[in-house]
């Protein structure tokens, strides 16, 4: 009788043997793998939000952001919820709209998605004032003939609450529309970094977009000139002359000359 | 750095524990689905979506109930299931077995004295039926229990103890058969 260890003795020892010298995958194929699932992680969300949402302190954080989305969601009901995403500046609800807006941001991971968030939210503000300039044309079109009830003094003095209010809104929208921009320019430089080109062009339509928005508007986008943010600027003329208004948003220097006097009227007024 | 650092890591957003993480344990992998997919494409294919999915749900891993490279191969054995649910709409693969014919006459205990090379004892585990396959490999090249062998295949630890007893009697068999 041998001592020797029989074949069923030796096979898991062999086994073993065999998967370590086993099939192996090329390193270029390695790499090539490797790659392709950075890629893909970029693409889905950026790799450290993913990774954050999944730790129990970002589960934390993310029913904190959803219990944020519920609340609002639960303040608004029905036809409310559904007004507010209409309204427009000066109506009741809209600062409820701008809450919905922020806590939209909050709930979202992705920087891609939320650069594209804040892209609808600057589109929304040039809108607004579209139709508030929509708003002034009418009202100018209707116009105060002579024989109106009011003095011209009382109709200039009804005027000035809403240029002022017009203003607001226009400085608003200049914010916005900058802030998005410049989240935008962020978001594709780190998505041309990882070479996610179809996200790239993507994010470039947005920018786009957003400037040809903030031309027609004439808004101030004042962007930092950087070696790769030249882009943003191309679409907007430097030579392009903001209205004549003494509000805050618009350019000093560029104020009409009777500006001072308006000034010194809301000055006396005690505003 | 240990194992369980590095995934706590990757669960705090770090990338390049990932890549780490990766380069530890793709070639394992790799092998773990050839096992099963005979297209070296499909397996490159399959070992890419085996780690987008662990990457997507490693927050869902608890170190207490199961040990990372465990889980791993979980994530591989469901990745590979899926595919095959998805290319020939049937959850398991062909059992070769019935291909096979084996000598009646062989004795496994007369074959220890013979030089065993791996070219033959690699031939020899190739045709073993797939499910005999992944349980040596887990159970012998990886070294995972029973218990842990029975969570990655989804079976009970009966079933794994049972296997891993007909396989090994298989593969002594094919290898006797391979010397006569």
């Amino acid at each position: 009788m041998t001592n020797k260890p029989n074949l069923q003795e030796r096979l898991p020892g062999l086994i073993k043997q065999a998967g370590l010298a086993g099939e192996k995958l090329p390193l270029d194929s390695l790499a090539r793998v490797r790659g392709r699932i950075m890629q893909r992680l970029a693409e889905v969300e950026t790799v450290g939000d993913s990774a954050r949402f999944f730790s129990w302190r970002a589960r934390v954080w993310h029913l904190a952001r959803y219990a944020v989305s519920v609340l609002v969601g639960a303040s608004l009901v029905g036809g409310t919820a559904f007004a507010s995403t209409i309204a427009q500046p000066g109506d009741l609800l809209y600062p409820i709209k701008r809450v919905q807006e922020k806590a939209l941001l909050v709930i979202t991971v992705s920087e891609q998605k939320k650069a594209e968030l804040r892209t609808h939210f600057a589109e929304e503000r040039l809108e607004e004032l579209s139709r508030l300039d929509a708003e002034s044309g009418l009202r100018q079109g209707e116009g105060k003939s002579p024989s109106a009830t009011s003095s011209p003094a009382q109709q200039e003095q009804d005027k000035e609450p809403r240029e002022k209010f017009k203003a607001e809104v226009r400085s608003q929208a200049t914010v916005e529309v900058r802030n998005a921009l410049t989240e935008l320019v962020r978001v594709k430089k780190k998505l041309e970094e990882k070479g996610n080109l179809k996200a790239v062009e993507a994010v470039g339509r947005n920018i786009s977009r957003l400037q040809e928005g903030a031309e027609k508007k004439h808004l101030d986008i004042d962007l930092p000139k950087e070696g790769q943010d030249q882009g943003i600027n191309e679409g907007i003329k430097p030579e392009v002359k903001a209205e004549n208004t003494t509000v805050p948003g618009f350019r000093a220097g560029q104020d009409s000359p009777k500006s001072g006097e308006r000034e010194k009227e809301s000055g006396r007024r005690g505003r | 750095m240990g194992i369980e650092e590095l995934v706590a890591k990757i669960q705090q957003g770090d990338s390049e524990a990932f890549g780490r993480v990766y380069d530890m344990f793709a070639q394992r992998i790799f092998r773990y689905v050839r096992l099963k997919i005979s297209s070296r494409e499909e397996a490159e294919d399959i070992l890419q979506e085996v780690f987008v999915r662990a990457f997507g749900s490693i927050g869902t891993l608890d170190p207490k109930k199961m040990n990372f490279s465990a889980w791993l191969y979980r994530v591989a054995s469901n990745t590979i299931n899926d595919f095959y649910r998805k290319k020939y709409r049937t959850p398991e693969i062909v059992d070769i077995e019935a291909g096979m014919q084996i000598a009646g006459n062989s004795s496994p205990e007369r074959d220890t004295e013979t030089r065993l090379s791996m070219e033959t004892v690699n031939k020899a585990i190739k045709l073993l039926p797939v499910q005999y396959r992944q349980v040596l490999e887990l159970r012998f090249a990886q070294e995972f229990s029973v218990a842990e062998t029975a969570k990655i295949l989804g079976k009970t630890g009966l079933a794994v103890r049972l296997i891993q007893h007909r396989a090994l009697k298989k593969l002594e068999n094919i290898i006797a058969n391979l010397y006569d």
